[in-house]
Protein backbone atom coordinates (compact mmCIF):
# COMPACT_ATOMS: atom_id res chain seq x y z
CA UNK A 1 0.00 0.00 0.00
CA UNK A 2 1.23 3.45 -0.83
CA UNK A 3 0.91 6.27 1.59
CA UNK A 4 0.33 9.86 0.84
CA UNK A 5 2.64 12.59 1.77
CA UNK A 6 0.32 15.12 3.26
CA UNK A 7 1.93 18.37 4.01
CA UNK A 8 -0.93 20.82 3.98
CA UNK A 9 -4.62 20.69 4.53
CA UNK A 10 -6.61 19.93 1.40
CA UNK A 11 -3.76 18.86 -0.79
CA UNK A 12 -2.15 15.50 -1.30
CA UNK A 13 0.91 14.47 -3.18
CA UNK A 14 0.59 11.66 -5.68
CA UNK A 15 2.76 8.75 -4.49
CA UNK A 16 3.58 7.94 -8.13
CA UNK A 17 4.76 11.28 -9.52
CA UNK A 18 4.66 13.70 -6.58
CA UNK A 19 2.11 16.01 -8.17
CA UNK A 20 0.17 18.09 -5.67
CA UNK A 21 -3.50 17.26 -6.08
CA UNK A 22 -6.65 18.61 -4.54
CA UNK A 23 -7.64 16.28 -1.71
CA UNK A 24 -10.39 13.80 -2.44
CA UNK A 25 -9.99 13.35 -6.19
CA UNK A 26 -9.84 9.81 -7.57
CA UNK A 27 -6.91 10.02 -9.96
CA UNK A 28 -3.77 12.10 -10.18
CA UNK A 29 -4.23 15.11 -12.48
CA UNK A 30 -0.67 14.79 -13.66
CA UNK A 31 -0.06 11.10 -14.30
CA UNK A 32 -3.56 9.66 -14.12
CA UNK A 33 -2.71 6.99 -11.53
CA UNK A 34 -5.49 6.03 -9.16
CA UNK A 35 -5.56 7.78 -5.81
CA UNK A 36 -8.57 5.99 -4.39
CA UNK A 37 -8.30 4.29 -1.03
CA UNK A 38 -5.51 6.61 -0.03
CA UNK A 39 -7.47 9.42 1.49
CA UNK A 40 -7.61 7.99 4.98
CA UNK A 41 -4.57 5.74 4.90
CA UNK A 42 -3.21 4.43 8.15
CA UNK A 43 -3.98 4.43 11.84
CA UNK A 44 -4.44 7.49 14.04
CA UNK A 45 -0.74 7.33 14.85
CA UNK A 46 0.27 7.18 11.21
CA UNK A 47 -2.01 10.06 10.34
CA UNK A 48 -0.78 12.05 13.28
CA UNK A 49 2.91 11.75 12.44
CA UNK A 50 2.30 12.70 8.80
CA UNK A 51 -0.10 15.54 9.56
CA UNK A 52 1.65 17.11 12.53
CA UNK A 53 4.65 19.28 11.90
CA UNK A 54 7.84 19.15 13.94
CA UNK A 55 6.69 22.40 15.58
CA UNK A 56 4.19 20.39 17.63
CA UNK A 57 7.12 18.86 19.56
CA UNK A 58 7.92 22.35 20.92
CA UNK A 59 11.59 22.30 19.88
CA UNK A 60 13.89 23.62 22.59
CA UNK A 61 15.85 26.80 21.89
CA UNK A 62 19.35 25.85 20.85
CA UNK A 63 22.34 27.00 22.85
CA UNK A 64 24.82 28.52 20.44
CA UNK A 65 28.53 29.18 20.85
CA UNK A 66 30.93 31.02 18.59
CA UNK A 67 33.25 28.95 16.38
CA UNK A 68 36.22 30.54 18.12
CA UNK A 69 35.44 29.37 21.68
CA UNK A 70 37.62 26.60 23.07
CA UNK A 71 36.48 23.01 23.31
CA UNK A 72 36.84 23.37 27.09
CA UNK A 73 34.31 26.23 27.09
CA UNK A 74 31.97 24.25 24.86
CA UNK A 75 32.18 21.26 27.22
CA UNK A 76 31.42 23.55 30.16
CA UNK A 77 28.36 24.91 28.33
CA UNK A 78 27.03 21.40 27.72
CA UNK A 79 27.37 20.65 31.42
CA UNK A 80 26.03 23.99 32.62
CA UNK A 81 22.90 23.85 30.47
CA UNK A 82 22.49 20.09 30.99
CA UNK A 83 22.15 19.54 27.27
CA UNK A 84 23.62 17.09 24.77
CA UNK A 85 24.44 19.41 21.91
CA UNK A 86 25.42 22.96 21.00
CA UNK A 87 25.18 24.80 17.73
CA UNK A 88 28.31 26.52 16.51
CA UNK A 89 27.98 29.89 14.85
CA UNK A 90 30.42 31.74 12.67
CA UNK A 91 29.71 35.30 11.48
CA UNK A 92 26.00 34.93 12.01
CA UNK A 93 25.62 31.56 10.31
CA UNK A 94 25.30 28.16 11.96
CA UNK A 95 28.19 26.11 10.67
CA UNK A 96 28.14 23.05 12.89
CA UNK A 97 26.90 21.05 15.83
CA UNK A 98 28.97 19.92 18.82
CA UNK A 99 27.64 17.00 20.82
CA UNK A 100 28.44 14.72 23.73
CA UNK A 101 29.40 12.14 21.15
CA UNK A 102 32.04 14.44 19.69
CA UNK A 103 33.47 14.71 23.21
CA UNK A 104 33.58 10.92 23.57
CA UNK A 105 35.03 10.32 20.12
CA UNK A 106 37.36 13.23 19.55
CA UNK A 107 38.10 15.05 22.79
CA UNK A 108 38.56 12.34 25.41
CA UNK A 109 41.29 10.57 23.40
CA UNK A 110 43.16 13.85 22.91
CA UNK A 111 43.07 16.26 25.86
CA UNK A 112 45.08 18.85 23.96
CA UNK A 113 41.80 19.37 22.10
CA UNK A 114 40.40 21.24 25.11
CA UNK A 115 42.50 24.28 24.25
CA UNK A 116 41.57 24.33 20.55
CA UNK A 117 38.63 26.07 18.87
CA UNK A 118 35.39 24.12 18.92
CA UNK A 119 35.08 24.53 15.14
CA UNK A 120 37.85 21.94 14.73
CA UNK A 121 35.91 19.34 16.70
CA UNK A 122 32.32 19.99 15.70
CA UNK A 123 30.38 18.17 13.00
CA UNK A 124 30.10 20.66 10.13
CA UNK A 125 26.89 21.32 8.16
CA UNK A 126 24.55 19.22 10.28
CA UNK A 127 21.40 17.81 8.77
CA UNK A 128 18.36 19.92 9.69
CA UNK A 129 14.62 19.66 9.40
CA UNK A 130 12.24 22.52 8.82
CA UNK A 131 9.67 23.28 11.51
CA UNK A 132 6.98 22.64 8.87
CA UNK A 133 8.28 19.15 8.07
CA UNK A 134 6.17 16.30 9.39
CA UNK A 135 7.08 14.35 12.50
CA UNK A 136 7.33 11.26 10.29
CA UNK A 137 9.96 13.05 8.24
CA UNK A 138 11.98 13.87 11.36
CA UNK A 139 11.73 10.23 12.48
CA UNK A 140 13.01 9.21 9.08
CA UNK A 141 15.93 11.64 9.19
CA UNK A 142 16.96 10.48 12.67
CA UNK A 143 16.54 6.82 11.91
CA UNK A 144 18.50 6.94 8.66
CA UNK A 145 21.20 9.30 9.91
CA UNK A 146 21.45 7.72 13.37
CA UNK A 147 21.22 11.18 14.95
CA UNK A 148 20.02 11.85 18.46
CA UNK A 149 19.49 15.56 17.85
CA UNK A 150 18.21 17.50 14.87
CA UNK A 151 18.28 21.28 14.52
CA UNK A 152 14.93 22.69 13.41
CA UNK A 153 15.00 25.63 11.01
CA UNK A 154 12.54 28.48 10.93
CA UNK A 155 11.24 30.35 7.90
CA UNK A 156 14.60 31.94 7.09
CA UNK A 157 16.38 28.58 7.11
CA UNK A 158 18.34 29.34 10.28
CA UNK A 159 17.95 26.91 13.19
CA UNK A 160 15.55 28.11 15.87
CA UNK A 161 15.15 24.86 17.78
CA UNK A 162 16.48 21.39 18.56
CA UNK A 163 14.54 18.16 18.78
CA UNK A 164 15.84 14.93 20.23
CA UNK A 165 14.97 11.29 19.72
CA UNK A 166 13.61 11.45 23.25
CA UNK A 167 11.17 14.22 22.30
CA UNK A 168 9.87 12.02 19.48
CA UNK A 169 9.54 8.97 21.69
CA UNK A 170 7.73 11.00 24.33
CA UNK A 171 5.30 12.37 21.74
CA UNK A 172 4.48 8.88 20.47
CA UNK A 173 4.35 7.08 23.77
CA UNK A 174 2.34 9.66 25.69
CA UNK A 175 -0.16 10.32 22.89
CA UNK A 176 -0.54 6.84 21.50
CA UNK A 177 0.45 4.38 24.18
CA UNK A 178 -0.92 6.17 27.26
CA UNK A 179 2.24 5.31 29.10
CA UNK A 180 1.39 7.70 31.91
CA UNK A 181 -1.87 5.89 32.51
CA UNK A 182 -1.09 3.18 35.05
CA UNK A 183 -4.03 0.88 34.22
CA UNK B 1 -3.62 -4.38 2.89
CA UNK B 2 -7.35 -4.71 2.37
CA UNK B 3 -10.05 -2.64 3.95
CA UNK B 4 -10.67 -3.54 7.56
CA UNK B 5 -7.00 -4.28 8.11
CA UNK B 6 -5.91 -4.20 11.72
CA UNK B 7 -5.05 -0.68 12.77
CA UNK B 8 -1.64 0.04 14.11
CA UNK B 9 -2.05 0.30 17.86
CA UNK B 10 1.14 1.42 19.58
CA UNK B 11 0.05 0.61 23.09
CA UNK B 12 -0.92 -2.91 22.15
CA UNK B 13 2.27 -3.40 20.20
CA UNK B 14 4.41 -2.19 23.12
CA UNK B 15 2.51 -4.21 25.68
CA UNK B 16 2.62 -7.41 23.62
CA UNK B 17 6.30 -7.23 22.78
CA UNK B 18 8.68 -8.67 25.34
CA UNK B 19 12.11 -7.24 25.84
CA UNK B 20 13.51 -10.67 24.91
CA UNK B 21 12.13 -10.20 21.36
CA UNK B 22 14.07 -7.00 20.76
CA UNK B 23 17.49 -6.60 19.32
CA UNK B 24 19.14 -5.24 22.44
CA UNK B 25 21.87 -2.67 22.16
CA UNK B 26 25.22 -4.29 22.68
CA UNK B 27 27.22 -2.39 25.25
CA UNK B 28 30.65 -2.84 26.75
CA UNK B 29 30.91 -4.73 30.03
CA UNK B 30 33.54 -3.59 32.45
CA UNK B 31 34.61 -4.36 35.99
CA UNK B 32 34.42 -1.78 38.78
CA UNK B 33 38.21 -1.79 39.01
CA UNK B 34 38.68 -0.56 35.47
CA UNK B 35 39.29 3.12 34.84
CA UNK B 36 37.21 5.94 33.36
CA UNK B 37 39.67 5.93 30.48
CA UNK B 38 38.91 2.23 29.87
CA UNK B 39 35.19 3.00 29.83
CA UNK B 40 35.63 5.82 27.29
CA UNK B 41 37.72 3.61 25.00
CA UNK B 42 35.25 0.73 25.25
CA UNK B 43 32.30 3.02 24.40
CA UNK B 44 34.13 4.44 21.39
CA UNK B 45 34.88 0.97 20.12
CA UNK B 46 31.19 0.06 19.86
CA UNK B 47 29.91 3.61 19.12
CA UNK B 48 27.59 3.55 22.07
CA UNK B 49 27.37 6.05 24.91
CA UNK B 50 27.28 3.82 27.98
CA UNK B 51 28.90 0.82 29.60
CA UNK B 52 27.56 -1.67 32.12
CA UNK B 53 29.69 -2.55 35.09
CA UNK B 54 29.43 -5.98 36.61
CA UNK B 55 31.16 -8.08 39.22
CA UNK B 56 30.73 -11.86 39.51
CA UNK B 57 28.22 -11.80 36.62
CA UNK B 58 26.05 -9.40 38.54
CA UNK B 59 25.23 -5.88 37.37
CA UNK B 60 26.59 -3.38 39.88
CA UNK B 61 26.57 -0.10 37.96
CA UNK B 62 26.37 1.92 34.77
CA UNK B 63 28.44 4.78 33.42
CA UNK B 64 27.43 6.98 30.49
CA UNK B 65 29.05 9.46 28.13
CA UNK B 66 27.08 12.11 30.00
CA UNK B 67 28.89 11.13 33.21
CA UNK B 68 32.23 11.28 31.39
CA UNK B 69 31.39 14.74 30.05
CA UNK B 70 30.71 16.05 33.55
CA UNK B 71 33.85 14.42 34.91
CA UNK B 72 35.92 15.94 32.10
CA UNK B 73 34.52 19.40 32.84
CA UNK B 74 35.35 18.92 36.52
CA UNK B 75 38.92 17.96 35.71
CA UNK B 76 38.62 14.46 37.18
CA UNK B 77 41.53 12.06 36.79
CA UNK B 78 40.42 9.48 34.21
CA UNK B 79 42.76 6.90 35.73
CA UNK B 80 40.42 6.65 38.70
CA UNK B 81 38.22 3.58 38.97
CA UNK B 82 34.68 3.19 37.73
CA UNK B 83 33.66 2.11 41.23
CA UNK B 84 34.15 5.71 42.37
CA UNK B 85 32.08 7.33 39.64
CA UNK B 86 29.52 4.85 38.28
CA UNK B 87 25.84 5.05 39.10
CA UNK B 88 25.56 2.07 41.44
CA UNK B 89 22.61 -0.34 41.29
CA UNK B 90 20.70 1.32 38.42
CA UNK B 91 17.05 0.58 37.76
CA UNK B 92 16.71 -2.39 35.44
CA UNK B 93 14.15 -4.39 33.53
CA UNK B 94 14.07 -8.09 32.82
CA UNK B 95 13.91 -9.86 29.46
CA UNK B 96 10.43 -11.01 30.56
CA UNK B 97 9.15 -7.44 30.88
CA UNK B 98 7.35 -5.77 28.02
CA UNK B 99 8.50 -2.88 25.90
CA UNK B 100 5.73 -0.83 27.50
CA UNK B 101 7.35 -1.42 30.91
CA UNK B 102 10.67 -0.24 29.47
CA UNK B 103 9.22 2.91 27.88
CA UNK B 104 7.37 3.76 31.09
CA UNK B 105 10.47 3.38 33.20
CA UNK B 106 12.41 5.60 30.79
CA UNK B 107 9.66 8.22 30.89
CA UNK B 108 9.32 8.21 34.66
CA UNK B 109 13.01 8.21 35.44
CA UNK B 110 14.02 10.51 32.57
CA UNK B 111 16.43 7.78 31.44
CA UNK B 112 17.75 7.54 27.92
CA UNK B 113 18.53 3.86 28.46
CA UNK B 114 17.67 1.01 30.80
CA UNK B 115 19.85 -2.05 31.44
CA UNK B 116 18.22 -5.42 30.82
CA UNK B 117 18.84 -8.38 33.11
CA UNK B 118 18.68 -11.92 31.87
CA UNK B 119 16.40 -13.69 34.33
CA UNK B 120 18.67 -13.31 37.35
CA UNK B 121 21.18 -10.53 37.88
CA UNK B 122 23.21 -11.04 34.74
CA UNK B 123 23.18 -8.08 32.29
CA UNK B 124 21.95 -8.91 28.77
CA UNK B 125 22.34 -5.48 27.17
CA UNK B 126 20.11 -2.48 27.28
CA UNK B 127 17.05 -0.85 25.79
CA UNK B 128 17.60 2.74 24.72
CA UNK B 129 15.61 5.43 22.95
CA UNK B 130 17.10 4.32 19.64
CA UNK B 131 15.99 0.70 20.15
CA UNK B 132 12.43 1.81 20.73
CA UNK B 133 12.38 4.35 17.90
CA UNK B 134 13.78 1.83 15.43
CA UNK B 135 11.18 -0.66 16.59
CA UNK B 136 8.36 1.83 15.98
CA UNK B 137 9.81 2.89 12.61
CA UNK B 138 9.98 -0.78 11.58
CA UNK B 139 6.27 -1.09 12.35
CA UNK B 140 5.12 1.98 10.44
CA UNK B 141 7.71 1.82 7.65
CA UNK B 142 5.58 3.16 4.80
CA UNK B 143 4.53 6.20 6.72
CA UNK B 144 8.03 7.01 7.87
CA UNK B 145 10.00 6.10 4.78
CA UNK B 146 7.72 7.76 2.23
CA UNK B 147 8.58 11.14 3.63
CA UNK B 148 9.96 14.06 1.72
CA UNK B 149 10.76 17.39 3.24
CA UNK B 150 8.04 19.98 3.05
CA UNK B 151 10.63 22.39 1.71
CA UNK B 152 11.69 20.03 -1.05
CA UNK B 153 8.08 19.55 -2.05
CA UNK B 154 7.46 23.26 -1.99
CA UNK B 155 10.53 23.82 -4.15
CA UNK B 156 9.34 21.16 -6.58
CA UNK B 157 6.00 22.89 -6.86
CA UNK B 158 7.63 26.24 -7.45
CA UNK B 159 9.80 24.84 -10.23
CA UNK B 160 6.81 23.30 -11.93
CA UNK B 161 4.84 26.52 -11.76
Amino acid sequence: MQFLIRNEAFTMNCPHCGHDNIEGIDACEECGQSLTGMHEAGSPLERSITEHAVQVLAPKRPVTVSAAVSVQDAVNELVRHRIGCLLVEDEGTITGIFTERDVLNRVLPDRAALEKPVSEYMTASPEMVSRTDSIAYAMHAMSVGGYRHLPVSGSDGEPTGIISARDLLRFLSVRFADIRDQS
Amino acid sequence: MADGSVEFDLRRLLSETHVSELTLTVVPHLSPDQSLEDAAAAMREVSHGSALISADNRLVGIITERDLLGLLAAGTDFCSSLREWMTADPQTISTNDTLLDAVRLMDQGGYRRVPVLNGGQEPAGLVDVKTVMNFVVDHVPNTVYNQASHELLTAKRAEGA
